[in-house]
C-alpha cells in the first residue's frame, strides 16, 4: 500500500511509519523539520517528506496517490487553537487528493468516562493543559462532521507509554474511556497502553480496515 | 533546629512541614498565600521574587527547604526565581539548602535525559526543559552548601509512605531494574518518603553539592 503519514517524526506517528514500512508498504514519512526527519527516521525506509500541516498545498504532493493518510500530529502549548485549523486543512488536502481513508489519532480527553461524564467533566483539566486538552472534543466534532471521508479516530489509553512492546493485547471499544478499574478515583491511572501497541493497531487498521466513521479507544 | 520551608503549601512542602515538627524541629513556613493555625509554625507570606522578604525569612535558619513548583503557565521563569531564591539564601548566610528539583535533568540507564525521552510529548517539553535549566543554578551555586533531592520518575499523591528510600548521587535515576524504559513503572517514591529522606538529610547531613536521586 502506498501511506501517507503525517507527523512522522512524532512519538507516535515515527511509531507508525517505521512498523508500515518494515510490513513493505511504501510510505511517505511528512513534518516540518527536514533535519529532524532525517535524524528520526534514518534508516526507516520512509520517504521523507517536508509540509506544513497548516498549509494545504504543501500537503498536496505528500498525499497524491495514497491509499490512506495517518496524521499523528498534536496541538502545542503556544497555539493550541492553531491544531483546529491544521486538521481542517489536512482533511481538505486529503479530500482533494483523493485519499479516501484518514486514520488520525485522537486523545483520552475526547472520550467519556466510566460514570458516563466526559472525561473532562470527570476530571477538569489544570488550567496549563485546558487550553490543549479542549481541543480534542473538537477536533472529534470535525471528524463526525465529515461526510466524504472514510475516517477512523483513535483515542489512546489515558496512560500512554513509550518503549513497550507489541502485544495487540488491549480492548478496544468506542467512545468510553478502556480502565481496569472503573472505581476507582485514579480510573484514569487504569488506562494503560505502550506507544508500541498504539502503533500496532494504527497500523492494522490501515492495512486492514474494520472500524469507519468512529471515535475508538484502547488500553489493556 | 529551625528550618525555613519554601513551597510550605504545596503537596511536598505540607508533608515536609508536618514531618519536621513531629521531629521536634522548628519549622518557618513559607508561601505566597501561608495561613497556618499552628502556632509552631511561623508562616510568612512571601513571593518568590521579593529578595529582601525572602532573606528576612531565610535568617536564622539552619537549613533552608526549596520545594517551591516550576510555574506551569511560565516554566522559563523557573530557573531565574530559583536564582534569585539561591541569591537570598547567601544574602540571609543560612548554612544549608535542602531542595528537590524535577527529575526531568535525571539520566536514564540509556545515558539520555529522562526530558529527551519519548516520555515527553513536545507539547510538554517545553516545560520540562525549564526544569532541566534549573539544574545548572545549582550547578553554578559553587559557594553554597546544597543537596538538591531527583524524585523518581513517578511520584504520586496516592503511593503510601513505606518508610524506606534509595538513593543515587551520579545524577541516574533510582529504579528497580535497570534494564527496562519504562521508567515510570521501575522509578517510583512517595511524597512521604520524599520529605523523609529531606528531613534525614538535614538532621544527618550526608551529603554537599551533588543531586541526590530518590527511589525505593
Amino acid at each position: 500500500m502506498d501511506v501517507t503519514v503525517i507527523g512522522a517524526t512524532g512519538r507516535i506517528g515515527k511509531r507508525v511509519a517505521r512498523m508500515l514500512a518494515e510490513r513493505g508498504h511504501d510510505v511517505r514519512g511528512v513534518n516540518r523539520r527536514p533535519d529532524r526527519a532525517a535524524v528520526v527516521l534514518a534508516g526507516s525506509g520512509v520517504r521523507t517528506c517536508t509540509a506544513d500541516t497548516g498549509d494545504e498545498a504543501s500537503l498536496a504532493p505528500a498525499l497524491a496517490g495514497a491509499d490512506t493518510a495517518v496524521l499523528t500530529t498534536a496541538p502545542t502549548r503556544e497555539d493550541p487553537s492553531a491544531y483546529l485549523t491544521q486538521t481542517a486543512s489536512v482533511l481538505r488536502a486529503v479530500r482533494h487528493a483523493g485519499v479516501t481513508r484518514l486514520v488520525a489519532v485522537s486523545s483520552y480527553v475526547a472520550l467519556r468516562a466510566p460514570d458516563g461524564r466526559t472525561v473532562l467533566e470527570a476530571e477538569p483539566a489544570h488550567p496549563y493543559f485546558r487550553p490543549i486538552e479542549e481541543v480534542y472534543p473538537a477536533q472529534a466534532a470535525m471528524f463526525r462532521a465529515e461526510t466524504g471521508l472514510d475516517w477512523l479516530l483513535v483515542a489512546p489509553a489515558a496512560e500512554l507509554y513509550p518503549y513497550g512492546e507489541v502485544t495487540r493485547g488491549y480492548r478496544v471499544a468506542r467512545d468510553v474511556l478502556v480502565v481496569t478499574d472503573p472505581a476507582s478515583p485514579n480510573f484514569k491511572e487504569t488506562s494503560v497502553l505502550s506507544m508500541e501497541d498504539l502503533a500496532a493497531f494504527i497500523t492494522d487498521e490501515v492495512e486492514h480496515p474494520a472500524r469507519h466513521r468512529q471515535l475508538v479507544t484502547l488500553a489493556y | 533546629m529551625l528550618i525555613a520551608v519554601l513551597g510550605a503549601r504545596g503537596n511536598l512542602g505540607r508533608l515536609v512541614v508536618a514531618q519536621a515538627l513531629g521531629r521536634g524541629l522548628d519549622v518557618r513556613a513559607i508561601s505566597p498565600h501561608m495561613d497556618s493555625g499552628d502556632p509552631r509554625v511561623t508562616a510568612i507570606a512571601a513571593a518568590d521574587r521579593d529578595h529582601d522578604a525572602l532573606t528576612g525569612a531565610f535568617t536564622g535558619a539552619d537549613a533552608v527547604v526549596v520545594v517551591f513548583p516550576a510555574p506551569l503557565g511560565r516554566p522559563q521563569d523557573y530557573p531565574g526565581q530559583l536564582q534569585r531564591v539561591l541569591d537570598a539564601v547567601r544574602d540571609a548566610g543560612a548554612p544549608r539548602v535542602i531542595a528537590l528539583i524535577g527529575s526531568a535533568g535525571a539520566l536514564t540507564a540509556h545515558g539520555e535525559r529522562l526530558v529527551e525521552t519519548d516520555y515527553f510529548a513536545e507539547t510538554t517539553r517545553h516545560f520540562y526543559r525549564s526544569v532541566e535549566a534549573a539544574w545548572d543554578v545549582y550547578r553554578r551555586a559553587t559557594d553554597l552548601d546544597w543537596v538538591a533531592f531527583v524524585p523518581a520518575a513517578r511520584m504520586q499523591l496516592h503511593l503510601a509512605e513505606r518508610g524506606a528510600y534509595r538513593t543515587r548521587t551520579d545524577e541516574h535515576l533510582v529504579t528497580t531494574d535497570d534494564t527496562t524504559r519504562r521508567y515510570f513503572d521501575v522509578s517510583q517514591i512517595s511524597y512521604g518518603d520524599c520529605a523523609r529522606a529531606m528531613l534525614d538529610e538535614i538532621e544527618r547531613p550526608r551529603h554537599s553539592q551533588v543531586f541526590v536521586s530518590l527511589g525505593w
